[in-house]
């Protein structure tokens, strides 16, 4: 552009005057954005979050099931085998007011029957999740939380998760039990098996 | 591992000390049983963020290139088209450069919040680049815009006044953004970004995952998402698209907001004619944006004293409204703070306790939980004060900020720029390359130096 | 521009273009039905779903009522097949649908590429003639569309204010009443009068006032307000509050609570704690510790005290018991070992014990009025007997607690971990303090650390400013004045000052055959040290070591002084100190 200021001297002082302005502020946006840059960069974390459901404020009120933006809900039911009690009468597993123990539709609690019940040895029973079938709406997860061990309960499952920036079901979670956690621990697990 | 100490801990547990246990939980079986361990598949590997931090720096210096020098509009749309494809369907749209706003926000207000690297630099490339070499983020990179940009069927052209009216919504979408996420009370940007949907109609990315995992895709395809709102949203966006040139990037974006005070300092800019301009106005028609600015005339000295006179005035107007949005915004914060999920439960907890409202003892209900929880109702009192007062403060700076920005357009409408010709402007201009490509002179410029190209019509 | 073509009527290019056209609106009718259905499929799916039917729940109810009618049970099993199956069906037909939509918004995007490249006009550089005053008239018009839209969106805001509720402002009891509803807790002004738990407010070990003796003589009574007998012993610490200072001591079969006048030292009350499901003379209690080790803690209401066994109790200051509970005897060598916490109206156990693999260790947030458990956290740590605190950093209050081996820190209102650290070895006694910015950690088998609080999860790599590895104490917490920090070693006897910024070492004492259990304490810009065999010394808070005096207490101290107003009150194995300047 400079080629052309010859033609006209004030044209010229006039675009010179506007460049330095200009260039003047550039210089003081890219120092700005190097400062705010370099103090943000000192408390940031090199591994990404993700979310996760903190058992322990996880009040399993099914929201997880509907708000998850898939189609199917990300979070799944989960077993924590090493506080199980593996009871022959399961309150996750059976209807409050179920007729037999047994695994007929009518007795069973979860709407989709995620849940595998397996003979161990006399008294006990063991209970698997099928996450292909869990829909995430933690009626299992209330009924061991009100009346057995706790053993089961809600997690983000991060081979479904897309891990919106603002998860939708953290949104809607009445307790706040949603946490932002580093991608390098990216479960709470109730038996602290991740500390193992 | 101590000896005996899974013992001690049954017994432990057994006595119901400090644990919740109701039952004995069994730890030998005779039938050999072993307990499983449960599994927890890991979320996306780490260190791909760099991958993606990788294209995005790459990408973002291609399009530069191709903007500046090497200005060919085909490359351009084949760029735009990749970026689209792998910032959009394989990534999913996320973490983009436009919600990093609230992230980094989330980072300063906020002392609980860590800011993931990525996402900082995410937020913080596009803005050097668009500072040094234009905003060819806009124009190549971005997958929201190309996602406008495929959908362009047959361009209005918006009239002058109202595509300036209508570029303040975005300035105000990022005013609000930033006091949310300052608040710790929603990412808007992200809640209703309508393109997002359209990326997870086909999300590569997590069928890539699920094949590099050596597994089938998790759900079978049932890992498509569907959200109504957003869906119906992403409709009316696409058909407005069809006709009005990235109204996103135009009227909404928040980013582009910034983009747009970042390249009117830029050091580059797109040019549009290689040599001389013979005013024959092709560029005009070519630009969907409404970018292009005429060559000024000149004026007499009777125009210039006017002038002057409505640029003090403009000047003062500029000031005036800054502290009156600021002080119409403050009037608003008792309704802002209502986007703050703590705010809402402590206004629901006082009509409650108040008989104002009915008590619902649905777990759904976050009163319900509050109670469950015992905690003390003053402190969550004094946390809807303070998050309050945040929003007072918040609320201040936002509404100022708009009305500084709708006083600097009205000052920058007074004042009178010289311009010998046709010329992108320096904030409308999304660096698409389609100027260029229409240009006579670019057109003389290449057949002068390369035989192969001899169409201007280049996607 | 001879490169671009008239098409004419009947040319290819014409005919492509239609195709194209044709194409972009048979795929856009699609598509819009499409993501119709999908709509209705989602809402069905949310609001109708298949597996929440009103009918399955009446049936199972109903034969409750009737459990042996077989013909039910089969219909319920029959409906709940077809129910599943339906849900199903509708995911399958929502992803599909997806999948569909995608895939057809694809040829639509081809086919308006298409008509749009082939429609394109030549370029007809023939416009109207430059205008010269277009820039001004478009100029004026945007500067009354910017007012008009301005205009616009105050009055939207007006409208969407009115439509609102009303304000949330005059909802809220603070404007209502024009006051705060009053807490049942102390201001934290009352907190840095007082001594409510171990090393005081903060668990800092520093005292708010300066009139503090530099020296006493407890053979003349020279500085000694009071002395009195202590009936049972203990490691615990006094805490004092008002006029009334507490003390728990313990035997193997009798566990008590004192409670003596501040002022003259007169024994007011004493309580035995003896809770339901208490257990006399555990076997995992250690001698180094006894039978008492952990300090109550007050809120200026009432007293909580604990006992190596579990048994927990609060007391109001009169003596009346309010409740008390058994929490049962830690997997832990010294027994429950660590000093109480209150924290507006909660009071706050730290129970680590086991190794990180026992999952034993907790964290239990009690309601302080009724002792009821409000929050139990399990933390991975093994155990320890440092004394959590509560700091205000950053406006944010912080849980700081530290274990064997992570710092871990919370919001202690509703127990959500906020950051940790793994910085810290087996055998965990020192407690944590916060001074210039940064909270201090350290023991014996790992590291002195100042951590920067802030951040979320793992931060051992990115927050610690600066860390020591010589002399390092393995019992006694360190203390500061914002400055300097100092370091007591049990064993050794050294005293190491450092700079509490940046952790430059300024000067160390060795105090040959002097053994601390009792930690340093600040008052007044004098450091406060009390050996195990009774011997006390008083020096200078400086850059310089400066000792001022040095005294026989006459018997063992192993517990840190309390500290009011002019007063410093200091257990020993036999007796209960006052020392004070004026004798009122």
């Amino acid at each position: 552009m400079s080629d052309k200021a010859n033609e006209n001297a004030n044209k010229s002082k006039r675009v010179s005057r506007r460049d330095l302005l200009r260039n003047g502020l550039r210089g003081g946006a890219l120092v700005g954005l190097g400062v705010s840059t370099g103090m943000l960069w000192s408390q940031s974390r090199t591994e990404g979050s993700v979310w996760q459901i903190d058992p322990l404020k996880c009040v399993a009120c099914g929201n997880c099931a509907t708000y998850c933006v898939l189609a199917t809900s990300a979070v799944k039911c989960v077993h924590a085998y090493r506080m199980c009690g593996y009871c022959d009468l399961c309150f996750g597993y059976f209807e409050p007011k179920h007729e037999a123990r047994n695994s007929a539709a009518e007795n069973q609690l979860c709407p989709t029957g995620a849940i595998r019940r397996t003979y161990v040895e006399d008294p006990y029973y063991e209970y698997t999740i099928d996450e292909s079938l869990c829909v995430g709406c933690g009626k299992c997860v209330r009924g061991c939380e009100e009346q057995g061990n706790g053993s089961l309960y809600l997690q983000v499952r991060h081979d479904r998760c897309l891990n919106c920036s603002q998860c939708s079901i953290a949104e809607a979670c009445p307790a706040g039990a949603f946490v932002r956690l580093p991608a390098g621990a990216p479960y709470l697990p109730k038996d602290m098996e991740r500390e193992g | 591992m101590r000896g005996g100490l899974i013992i001690a801990t049954v017994l432990v547990l057994t006595t119901g000390v400090f644990a919740e246990q109701r039952f004995a939980v069994p730890t030998e079986f005779d039938s050999g049983y072993t307990k499983p361990t449960t599994q927890h598949p890991d979320p996306r590997a780490s260190m791909m963020q760099y991958v993606d931090l990788g294209v995005l720096i790459a990408t973002l210096g291609l399009a530069s290139f191709l903007t500046l020098k090497f200005r060919r509009r085909w490359a351009i749309f084949t760029l735009m088209i990749f970026c689209l494809v792998y910032f959009g369907f394989v990534r999913g749209g996320c973490v983009c450069p436009i919600g990093a706003i609230q992230n980094v926000a989330m980072a300063i207000f906020l002392g609980d919040y860590t800011l993931p690297l990525v996402v900082l630099a995410i937020f913080v490339i596009p803005l050097v680049f668009t500072l040094l070499l234009g905003r060819a983020f806009c124009g190549a990179v971005c997958p929201l815009g190309a996602v406008q940009d495929v959908f362009l069927l047959r361009p209005l052209r918006v009239p002058g006044w109202l595509d300036q009216a209508l570029g303040l919504l975005a300035y105000i979408y990022l005013a609000a953004a930033v006091l949310l996420a300052a608040t710790g009370s929603a990412l808007i940007i992200c809640r209703y970004d309508p393109f997002v949907s359209l990326f997870r109609l086909l999300p590569l990315g997590k069928w890539i995952e699920a094949l590099t995992r050596g597994g089938t895709v998790p759900g079978g395809i049932a890992s498509i998402t569907i959200s109504i709102h957003l869906l119906v949203l992403l409709g009316v966006l696409v058909v407005i698209c069809m006709f009005v040139g990235r109204a996103y990037c135009r009227f909404l974006c928040p980013y582009g907001a910034i983009l747009r005070i970042c390249s009117r300092l830029s050091l580059k800019r797109v040019t549009i004619t290689p040599e001389e301009c013979i005013k024959c106005r092709l560029c005009e028609d070519a630009c969907h944006f409404g970018a292009i600015r005429q060559p000024t005339q000149t004026h007499g000295g009777h125009d210039r004293t006017r002038g002057k006179g409505l640029l003090a005035g403009m000047v003062l107007l500029a000031g005036a409204l800054t502290f009156a949005a600021g002080w119409g915004a403050s009037l608003l914060t008792p309704y802002l703070a209502r986007t703050n999920a703590q705010v809402r439960l402590a206004e629901q907890i006082w009509r409650e306790q108040n008989a104002l409202a009915a008590r619902s003892d649905d777990i759904n209900d976050p009163g319900e939980v509050f109670r469950r929880t015992d905690t003390p109702i003053a402190r969550l009192y004094d946390d809807a004060e303070d998050i309050k007062r945040r929003f007072l403060i918040g609320s201040w700076i936002a509404g100022g900020f708009i009305g500084l920005v709708i006083g600097g357009r009205l000052v920058r409408l007074s004042v009178r720029r010289r311009r010998e010709d046709y010329e992108a402007d320096r904030g409308s201009c999304l660096a698409c390359g389609r100027c260029f490509a229409k240009c006579p002179m670019e057109q003389a410029r290449r057949k002068g130096r390369s035989v192969s190209l001899t169409t201007g019509e280049d996607e | 521009m001879n490169n671009t073509q008239i098409t004419p009527k009947g040319s290819p290019r014409r005919d492509w273009r239609l195709a194209c056209v044709a194409v972009a609106c048979v795929t856009g009718a699609v598509s819009l039905t499409l993501i119709a259905a999908m709509a209705v499929n989602y809402l069905r799916l949310r609001d109708a779903d298949p597996l929440a039917s009103p009918k399955l729940a009446g049936m199972k109810e109903a034969l409750y009522e009737h459990p042996a009618d077989e013909q039910l049970k089969d219909d319920i099993r029959r409906l709940d097949l077809r129910l599943r199956k339906a849900h199903l069906r509708l995911r399958t037909r929502l992803a599909t649908g997806g999948l569909l939509l995608g895939s057809i918004l694809i040829v639509l995007v081809v086919s308006i590429r298409a008509a749009e490249i082939l429609g394109r006009k030549p370029p007809h550089p023939n416009h109207p003639h430059n205008d010269p005053k277009r820039d001004d008239r478009i100029a004026g018009a945007s500067r009354w569309s910017l007012i008009a839209l301005t205009a616009a969106i105050g009055c939207g805001a007006a409208a969407w204010a009115m439509l609102s509720e009303p304000s949330g402002d005059t909802l809220l009891p603070a404007h209502v009443n024009g006051q705060k509803p009053e807490p049942d807790y102390p201001t934290p002004e009352e907190v840095r009068k007082n001594w409510p738990r171990f090393r005081g407010p903060g668990g800092a070990g520093v005292s708010a006032y300066a009139n503090i003796p530099v020296s006493w003589n407890v053979e003349t009574g020279e500085n000694i307000l009071w002395k009195t007998p202590v009936p049972l012993g203990g490691m615990n610490s006094p805490v004092a509050w008002g006029n009334r200072v507490f003390l728990a001591g313990a035997k193997k079969r009798r566990r008590e609570v004192y409670c003596f006048d501040a002022e003259t030292g007169r024994l007011l009350w004493t309580r035995r704690v003896q809770p339901a499901g208490s257990k006399d003379d555990p076997e995992n209690v250690d001698r180094d510790t006894g039978l008492s080790a952990p300090t109550c803690s007050t809120d200026g209401k009432r007293l909580y005290a604990i006992f190596p066994n579990g048994d927990l109790a609060s007391f109001d200051f009169s003596g009346k018991e309010i409740w008390s509970r058994n929490l049962g005897v830690p997997d832990n060598i010294y027994g429950y070992a660590t000093s109480l916490l209150t924290w507006r109206g909660r009071l706050i156990v730290q129970s680590d014990q086991g190794t990180p693999d026992d999952a034993l260790s907790v964290l239990l947030i009690l309601d302080a009025a009724t002792g009821k458990t409000l929050r139990t956290i399990r933390r991975a740590v093994a155990g320890s007997w440092t004394t959590p605190a509560v700091f205000s950093i950053g406006g944010a209050e912080r849980l700081v607690t530290v274990g064997d081996p992570w710092v871990i820190t919370y919001d202690p209102a509703d127990g959500r971990e906020t950051w940790r650290a793994r910085l810290m070895g087996p055998d965990v006694a020192p407690s944590p303090i916060y001074s210039a910015g940064l909270v201090f950690t350290v023991t014996a088998e790992a590291k002195l650390s100042a951590i920067r609080p802030g951040g979320t999860g793992d931060v051992t790599d990115s927050h610690v400013a600066w860390s020591a590895t010589e002399d390092l104490p393995g019992i006694c917490s360190p203390v500061s004045d914002g400055t300097l920090l100092y370091t007591l070693t049990s064993e050794g006897g050294v005293l190491t000052c450092y700079e509490a910024a940046t952790g430059k070492r300024i000067w160390s004492k060795e105090y040959e055959n002097l053994g601390f259990h009792s930690s340093p304490s600040l008052a007044g810009g004098r450091l406060y040290l009390f050996s195990r065999d009774g011997t006390a010394i008083v020096l200078e808070s400086a850059r310089r070591y400066k000792e001022l005096a040095r005294m026989k207490m006459g018997e063992g101290i192993h517990t840190s002084p309390a500290f009011l107003d002019g007063r410093m009150f200091v257990r020993g194995v036999k007796n209960l100190f006052c020392i004070s300047g004026g004798k009122k």
